[in-house]
């Protein structure tokens, strides 16, 4: 199901009263919010629900059993069965065609023929993301910073659906407490979440599908039809799409949960308006980034041990994360970038300390040209992201080079307006988004309803026929 | 990636937490104030869904015409019944009001007139000579009067097509030029339903616009249904639903024919879910008889063992000619990925390249762009 959809709106209209009225009674709530959960999870394939039952009660047994457990041995010997299973069922799903093809042809390449039979497995929606969750949550408990809920809180936690399919990462730890808080139903923050729902909407149903449908797709396509300049606007047309696709669902996701009383990390901070790599990774894709920091990167000994043990940190981390996004060596590279690009200035900024050397100058043309590379490097590292293949990546990047002087007819005045209105919005201030949800804040309901109802009609009308799926729901 | 000094995890959760607590327990006059922003006032559950059924109501009325053509398009069933049966008087209604209107000027400010007008009128095939219609055609085609490819379809189409785009002009030298800059795809469209999207109407624009030599069409993994429209009838695979859906595959080769153009329809490829594949054979088998009857004018392109295994059997990898193995089909068991795209591509220009003369302007000979072949084309039964 997905959410710009009449279906969706029909099924929240039901769910929301439903959940406010049994909010009092927590073990009908829980109940219901779960059935409500497999129910939207299941009208996509109902043989899943069983995945994501059998993920529930694998991981809040292996939970419990850490967290009784007093010998230290037998306590990482349950992690490790928990992590071997999670990443078991994951490596199945999402990347067992890409290890045995890999394989196959690197064994062919050594001069060992073997053609085995390949298992066509389809990629249940979500699987990355409800699996981190559970991972998050059976870690923290190895970790004793979180102890073991019941069952069925787990359980709602790991379907609660305005984040099961493409996240944000939301862990154990900042969910389940709030199940223990007294909801309010006189005191729900509606103008923050219209908000990001609305502005979600936008993005994807506008921003997003019109870049794909107009340009994006034509590029990388055929990028040997395309002039280097439609190829460049391709690439930065990209960029602004898959913001806004990722983006929009999540503030769709987090301002649903607002609805329902539920407050989710921020998931995107104007990621455009980044100065560095790193300042980028603490804006883009934020549960996800922390996720790794957390998970991977601290444990692999951060940046405590040598340079080079911290640049082999960032690498793996990157390229782990770049895996995480899909299966193919596509998006290895793009972590692999991100992780050179991180390492690079982690090595600038130590150079610089080890000199004693003073910060440059926070000037406003330094900048604008630190954005302005930073961006260009994330947009260098989008095309192995988008690319189909080795071979794709490199006709689209080779063919920025000659071809200036052909026509190109794909680029349109709709299309630079949509692009610069998708990264000029990043740099409009929070203040100013602020007033303007206090502002419709102080509406009355029939006014605040005739608002939005203006916004959905404008949305619709503008946005093509159909909804096209959430990039990041293949993930 | 941030480095250790960005917030530990700890903090995150604790204002999380904290946030919750400041939105959702009694406190003042029922607002809510966070850092660095202004006041907001809290609504009561109630109040928020008053809000939502408004908001809905005033879309619905004022989109009533898209709602109305996206509940004609539903899967056949109940929900479509319902969908319909609602849609339908609220699409009567908000024209009589005439609330239709702010978005018939916003589609045409957009250019995009008649978007949601439902047309389900489908043309029969033609009969205009009982002996067999002479139909003069360019045949020879060289890099200074090129063949003009359209190439479109349904959500299949999009691989195979972005290839044919990539590949035709360079396989052929320059002799193939594809008039699109991209692929003209209509997911989830086909013949069963013309009030989702009228193909024959619809590609009677795109050939009038862009006035193609061929027009490479795949259409028909969306049409395994009960067909809507003048002439519906279900359930799928009936012997008046063959009929009705040959008669709507003739009319739409006859129209194409009719411009003067020549049809390759792209088949329908084995598919991993054994119903679904045994009702696509029915549609190709009926899009094979009927590219039979107009022989030399429709060229039906068969891509349905392309992919199958030693068994036989369906394969999302098999080894390519290299003999590495690659990944042809996407998870879903049906679409191809780039690479299936570049086989089916290289086997619509092996199909053009044996009905058309590609070739002989390599050969120096005197110009034989100009020349013209009479094709006789036997009307359909």
């Amino acid at each position: 199901m997905l959410f710009p959809t009449v279906t969706f709106a029909l099924f929240f209209i039901v769910v929301l009263p439903v959940s406010w009225l049994l909010m009092p009674h927590q073990t009908r709530w829980k109940l219901f919010m779960l059935a409500a959960s497999y129910y939207f999870y299941g009208y996509w394939n109902p043989r899943f629900v069983l995945l994501l039952v059998a993920s529930s009660l694998f991981n809040q047994l292996c939970a419990v059993l850490i967290h009784r457990a007093d010998n230290e041995q037998v306590r990482r010997l349950l992690l490790g069965a928990a992590v071997v299973g999670n990443l078991g069922v994951l490596g199945y799903f999402k990347y067992y065609g890409f290890f045995v093809s890999s394989g196959t042809n690197l064994l062919d390449n050594l001069g060992l023929n073997i053609s085995p039979e390949i298992l066509t497995v389809t990629l249940p929606i979500g699987i990355s993301f409800f699996t981190f969750q559970a991972l998050s949550y059976v870690i923290d408990i190895y970790r004793r910073t979180f102890e073991p809920v019941k069952m069925l809180e787990f359980a709602v936690f790991l379907s609660f659906f305005p984040q099961l399919v493409a996240g944000p990462i939301v862990r154990a730890s900042e969910f389940l407490p709030q199940l223990k808080l007294r909801h309010d139903p006189r005191r729900v923050d509606s103008s923050r979440a219209f908000f990001l729902i609305f502005l979600g909407l936008f993005k994807k149903v506008v921003i997003a599908n019109f870049l794909g449908t107009e340009i994006v797709d034509a590029v990388f396509g055929s990028p040997d039809q395309a002039s280097s300049f439609e190829v460049l606007i391709g690439i930065y047309a990209y960029a602004v799409q898959i913001y806004a696709d990722f983006s929009g669902y999540t503030d769709m996701a987090i301002g649903l949960a607002l609805l329902l009383g539920f407050r989710f990390p921020q998931n995107f901070d104007a990621p455009y308006t980044s100065v560095s790599l790193q300042d980028f990774w603490r804006r883009w894709h934020m549960t996800l980034s922390r996720w790794l920091r957390d998970y991977l990167y601290i444990p692999l000994g951060g940046n405590r041990g040598s340079r080079l043990a911290t640049y082999r940190n960032l690498m793996i981390t990157m390229v782990l994360g770049g895996l995480w996004h899909g299966a193919a060596w596509t998006f290895v590279v793009w972590g692999a970038i991100h992780g050179a690009g991180l390492s690079f200035e982690h090595w600038r900024r130590e150079r610089r300390e080890a000199r004693g050397e003073a910060e440059p100058d926070d000037t406003v043309w330094r900048r604008v040209g630190l954005r302005i590379l930073t961006f260009n490097v994330v947009c260098f590292a989008w095309v192995f992201f988008r690319a189909t293949s080795f071979q794709n990546a490199w006709d689209v990047l080779t063919r920025l080079l000659w071809h200036w002087t052909d026509p190109s007819p794909l680029i349109t005045w709709a299309v630079l307006i949509t692009i610069a209105v998708g990264i000029g919005a990043q740099f409009v201030p929070k203040e100013a988004m602020g007033r303007a949800m206090a502002a419709f804040s102080r509406l009355s309901p029939i006014s605040q309803g005739a608002v939005l109802g203006l916004a959905l009609f404008v949305t619709n009308t503008l946005g093509p026929r159909g909804v096209a799926p959430f990039i990041y729901f293949q993930f | 990636m941030a480095d250790d000094d960005t917030p530990p995890p700890t903090d995150v959760v604790r204002r999380t937490v904290a946030a919750v607590k400041r939105g959702n327990q009694p406190r003042g006059r029922g607002t809510i104030a966070p850092p660095d922003e202004p006041p907001r006032r809290l609504m009561a559950a109630g109040h928020v869904l008053l809000v939502g059924l408004i908001c809905l109501s005033i879309g619905w009325a004022l989109n009533a015409q898209g709602v109305k053509k996206t509940a004609h398009g539903q899967p056949i069933g109940w929900r479509r019944d319902v969908a319909v049966f609602f849609a339908d008087p609220v699409a009567s209604l908000s024209s009589f009001f005439q609330l239709s209107r702010p978005r018939e000027a916003l589609q045409s400010a957009l250019g995009r007139e008649g978007d949601d007008d439902i047309n389900t009128a489908l043309p029969s095939p033609t009969t205009p000579d009982a002996g067999g219609t002479t139909t003069t055609i360019q045949t020879a085609f060289s890099p200074d009067d090129p063949m003009r490819v359209w190439i479109g379809g349904d959500s299949l189409a999009i691989r195979s097509g972005e290839s044919m785009i990539e590949d035709l002009p360079p396989l052929s030298g320059g002799a193939i030029e594809v008039v699109v800059p991209q692929i003209q795809q209509q997911v989830a469209t086909g013949l069963a339903r013309p009030e989702v999207l009228n193909w024959p109407e619809h590609l009677r624009s795109e050939t009038e616009r862009d006035d193609p030599d061929v027009v490479v069409l795949t259409v028909g993994i969306n049409d395994a249904q009960p067909l809507t429209g003048e002439g519906g009838v279900g359930p799928f695979g009936t012997e008046e639903w063959q009929a009705e859906y040959r008669r709507r595959v003739g009319g739409l080769m006859d129209q194409v024919l009719g411009e003067g153009r020549t049809l390759v329809w792209v088949g329908i490829p084995i598919v991993r879910d054994g119903g679904r594949d045994a009702q696509f054979q029915v549609i190709n088998e009926i899009v094979r008889s009927e590219a039979e009857l107009r022989e030399g004018r429709v060229l039906f392109v068969d891509i349905y063992e392309m992919f199958k295994d030693h068994n036989g059997n369906y394969a999302e990898y098999l080894a390519n000619d290299a003999g590495e193995i690659v990944k042809y089909r996407e998870p879903d068991g049906i679409h191809l990925t780039p690479a299936g795209g570049d086989r089916v591509a290289a086997e619509v220009f092996g199909t053009i390249a044996e009905n058309f003369d590609l070739t002989s302007w390599r050969d120096d000979q005197p110009s034989t762009t100009a020349s013209t072949a009479p094709v006789t084309t036997t009307p359909p039964p």
